[in-house]
């Protein structure tokens, strides 16, 4: 089982790993990505099973690397979560509309992370 | 034509035309037909009878006639179909057998019999009219029988013989029983088939009337549902219309009536904002993808709680806060449709908010009531009055040609410090906050080049000054005529003037920790003129201000000093050589020119200046120049640089000088002048 | 009141102007507008503000400027308020009004469509009581018109 985080900060990333850690055991599968463009070179290169993917990024954002990979067939049924800081809906329905599978919001807590993970991978 | 045809209706119906149920009106038009056919005949045969003058046989086929023609006329009267129809075919079967035996020409009476199995079964139905056809031909059966027998007994041969078909041989009665049960068993056969499929013809009619009246029933209650919901419920095809079938709420939630096929981001657009119009209609097209995921859809209605803007005409809007629900139904792709539900929460909003603004404005009110009732009503008439004033040379300014951003700014400071001296002096705290912002406002752009924006900024501030103003103004004008009403006027009322300064010396020495009486006796208002009356006023309240602030020393200091623990602050006034001349003295610390000296040295605006070089009064001078100000930090009472400064520009603007005496430690005195 | 509501109606307003009269308004220094004041303007178009602020947008013209630049638009000769210049005042307000949306975007905010109240010293009828009322005035070389802006800000749970 693979998880790709992709986020801009480090920090985050990492508060998103250890979360998930205890839930699942993820160093063998948990890749991070710091842009869009890394991430699609990593989906690229590996079987990914859940990508958890910021929406504000330099060089790729969020929304546009779903538009792309939504485009192609073999991405068409990747799960994706949009972790967004973004609360205000209008925005989560764009994404929604580019074609991810569900939505979190900033700041991301352990208990709503669990839940939607677990969509996704159980 | 027509009457033909309703009259032969009516004759064969016994007048019951289509009421009856269609078994019962088929046997009354069978009966009926026989009777009349039966009825022709037998009125022929009587007839030929009479003329082979055979007048027993006529005499039967009229009492025949006749009984079957009273039958007719009964059956009309009293409606006994049943009893008709049973009395009838018996009395055909009895005729027939008579014919039968008689035996009638070439025994031509079996071919009528013939035809009674037919007659019997379509009249009384299919058991007991195979039952009569049984009689009947057990009768012919046992009569040959009787025909052959030749018993002991010369009674029973003679009954025998008599009733007996002596006439009919063996093998014409087979060939008569033969024939007889055949048409008996096709008749009774097509009977059986005829009712049985009329049977199920009538099962599924019941079934079918059974269906629509339930189709019918759950019609009326969706449309009574419609009716009388109070949520407005719709539908929504692809195309995002709506569909025929909503709930009337519906027409008076979105103010628009017949909505069929209209389409609902129409009835959106304009109602709210932009951004939020456009993520609806991506949202509600989303319930169309075959593959969309409801659950987040659910999560994620922009609408939940919107709030829709319809224009009234005249600028005006009407404000509604609605809650729409969306799911979709439909099993197949080509059926998707949005049912939508929404809720007008508009009276519980508006009851909310109208609380939390009017828990806002009774805090305000209160606050200004409590400060109002608390002072003499002339106080805070004359209050507003020199407020608005003061706005009134300020929007002057703001409306004239002056494009000296600096001079405009400093206008509006030193209006608004006089208003806020006055406000925070009847403890108006609203609008003496307002006014302490403004200022901070204009501190804060001391140092910069002031821009439009900035002076746009001041001038809104202004406008929400001036309204809350207004407010208080209303508030007075009610409690002024309250008051008025409650108390005849009070004569010999104290002078104004002095009621002020009484006020701010009140005031000041609780929050100052001084104590201070006022010396007035050789002060009269009388002496003032109307047109120093303002400026007057203004000045002797900055002076009483600082004095309390700066000049008078708290009451251990003043022990220290030898002098008595409370101050004096003295006015008065004096008319001379034409001049009106009002004396200030309080007996404080005086000016120290030695420490206004060292202050000046530290100030960044005497940089270039020697003030060493200064004689004592010209250094005291310095006090009245913008930005100085003796005290560290700005509170509201005092300090700001601008209290000295602003006596000196109130004098000056209103036509008047003034001279300075001090003593350090003593005293000090400010004799202004105004010419009358 | 909160500048940044007004500022797109003032930035509209010139835009406006520049585009479809090649005339450059410049503002003035704005001022205290009272309730119900006397004023010299003789037409005004009123648009509705409603939403997180709640108010009105009003602007007002000499029946001189009114008249010139419905006579730009028409291209013939207009002296007095006719029909042509009530229509003209309002199309003309209603684009500084569509304008100014764009800029009000990320407010919650609606914006009516604009009425025209003409007359001498005609009453404007300010959506609120006691409104904090702010003028401001533009030249043009055409002579000068007037924004006035009434807002209050809403207090919502």
């Amino acid at each position: 089982m693979k998880i790709l985080v992709v986020d801009d900060s480090r920090i985050m990333r990492s508060i998103v790993k250890n979360t998930l850690k205890t839930m699942y055991d993820v160093d063998e599968g948990f890749i991070e990505a710091s842009n869009g463009e890394e991430a699609f070179t990593v989906l690229e290169n590996n079987r990914i099973d859940l990508m958890l993917l910021d929406w504000n990024m330099p060089i790729l954002n969020g929304i546009d690397l779903v538009r792309k990979l939504r485009g192609m067939a073999e991405f068409k049924n990747l799960p994706i979560i949009m972790v967004t800081s973004e609360a205000a809906k209008y925005n989560v329905i764009e994404a929604v509309k580019a074609g991810v599978n569900d939505y979190l919001v900033k700041p991301v807590t352990e208990k709503n992370l669990y839940e939607k993970v677990k969509k996704f991978l159980d | 034509m027509i009457s033909v045809r309703r009259l032969m209706r009516n004759l064969l119906t016994s007048g019951t035309l289509d009421t009856l149920d269609n078994e019962l009106r088929r046997r009354v038009i069978i009966l009926n037909l026989m009777i009349i056919a039966g009825f022709v005949m037998l009125t022929a045969f009587g007839t030929i009878a009479l003329f082979e003058t055979n007048v027993i046989r006529a005499i039967i086929d009229y009492a025949l006639a006749f009984f079957i023609v009273a039958l007719f006329v009964a059956m009309r009267i009293f409606r006994t179909f049943h009893f008709a129809s049973y009395a009838a075919t018996i009395a055909a079967g009895l005729v027939y057998l008579y014919i039968y035996f008689s035996p009638g020409p070439d025994s031509s009476g079996a071919v009528w019999l013939l035809s009674f199995p037919v007659i019997a079964i379509f009249n009384v139905g299919l058991r007991p009219g195979v039952v009569f056809s049984i009689v009947c031909v057990i009768v012919i059966t046992a009569s040959y029988v009787l025909g052959q027998i030749h018993t002991t007994f010369e009674i029973v041969n003679t009954i025998a013989g008599r009733l007996g078909s002596t006439q009919h041989s063996f093998d014409f009665v087979i060939r008569t029983i033969g024939t007889f049960i055949i048409i008996m068993l096709f008749s009774a056969f097509y009977e059986y088939v005829r009712t049985a499929t009329q049977a199920r013809l009538e099962e599924a009619n019941l079934d079918l009337e059974r269906t629509s009246q339930d189709l019918l029933n759950r019609k009326q209650q969706t449309d009574s549902i419609f009716k009388n919901v109070n949520d407005g419920i719709f539908l929504l095809n692809k195309s995002l219309c709506f569909d025929s079938e909503y709930s009337h709420a519906l027409e008076g939630i979105i103010n628009k009536t017949k909505l069929t096929k209209v389409s609902f981001l129409d009835i959106l657009k304009d109602k709210i904002p932009e951004k939020a119009f456009t993520a609806t209609a991506d949202y509600l097209e989303m319930f169309f993808s075959p593959n969309a995921n409801l659950e987040l859809l659910a999560d994620i209605n922009p609408l939940e709680e919107a709030e829709l803007n319809f224009q009234m005409g005249e600028g005006g809007f009407k404000t509604k806060y609605l809650e729409f629900a969306f799911a979709r139904i439909g099993d197949e792709e080509r059926l998707f449709k949005i049912l939508g539900t929404v809720r007008d929460v508009t009276p519980q909003r508006e009851l909310a908010n109208q609380l939390l603004v009017q828990q806002d404005r009774n805090k305000k009110q209160m606050e200004n009531l409590f400060q109002i009732i608390q002072v003499e009503p002339r106080l805070m008439k004359e209050f507003i009055a020199d407020a608005e004033e003061e706005l009134e040379n300020v929007n002057a300014v703001l409306k004239s040609d002056e494009e000296d951003y600096r001079f405009i700014l400093d206008t509006i400071y030193q209006s608004a410090h006089a208003i806020k001296g006055n406000a925070v002096l009847l403890g108006l705290e609203t609008i003496s906050g307002m006014l302490h912002h403004l200022e901070d406002d204009i501190r804060g752009l001391q140092d910069k080049e002031a821009s439009w924006d900035d002076l746009f900024q001041l001038t809104v501030h202004l406008t929400e000054i001036q309204n809350e103003l207004e407010i208080i103004r209303q508030l007075i004008d009610k409690i002024v005529s309250f008051q008025s009403s409650m108390a005849s006027g009070s004569a010999g009322q104290r002078n104004l003037m002095l009621s002020y300064i009484e006020r701010v010396i009140n005031r000041l020495q609780e929050d100052l920790g001084k104590e201070v009486i006022l010396s007035a006796n050789r002060f009269s208002g009388d002496l003032i003129s109307p047109r120093y009356r303002k400026t007057i006023k203004d000045v002797i309240i900055q002076l009483t201000r600082n004095a309390l602030a700066h000049g008078i020393e708290s009451p251990e200091e003043r022990s220290v000093k030898n002098k008595q623990r409370i101050g004096t602050i003295s006015i008065a006034t004096e008319r001379q050589d034409g001049n009106l001349t009002i004396t200030f003295r309080d007996d404080g610390r005086g000016f120290d020119a030695d420490k206004i000296r060292a202050r000046a040295k530290q100030l960044a605006m005497f940089q270039n200046t020697d003030i060493d070089s200064l004689s004592n009064s010209q250094v005291i001078a310095l006090v009245f120049r913008e930005g100085f100000t003796s005290s560290d930090t700005a509170t509201m009472h005092s300090g700001r640089g601008v209290g000295l400064r602003l006596v000196k520009n109130k004098i000056e603007a209103g036509g008047g000088t003034f001279k300075i005496r001090s003593a350090k430690d003593k005293y000090s005195e400010f004799v202004i002048s105004f010419p009358t | 009141m909160d500048i940044k509501y007004i500022n797109p109606f003032i930035n509209a307003t010139i835009n406006v102007f520049e585009d479809f009269f090649k005339i450059t308004p410049v503002v003035q220094k704005p001022y205290i507008v009272k309730n119900n004041e006397d004023h010299e303007w003789d037409v005004s178009a009123i648009i509705g503000i409603a939403g997180e602020a709640r108010g009105a947008v009003v602007i007002s013209f000499t029946e001189t400027l009114a008249a010139l630049l419905t006579s730009k638009l028409v291209n013939r000769p207009v002296s007095s308020i006719n029909d042509d210049v009530i229509d003209t005042i309002g199309e003309v307000v209603n684009i500084i009004a569509g304008n100014a949306k764009k800029g009000l975007e990320e407010y919650r905010l609606m914006i009516s469509l604009p009425s025209i109240i003409k007359g001498k010293n005609h009453q404007l009828a300010w959506p609120v009581r006691n409104l904090p009322i702010v003028g401001i005035p533009f030249k043009t070389s055409e002579g000068p018109f007037n924004l006035s802006v009434g807002l209050e800000n809403i207090i919502t749970v």
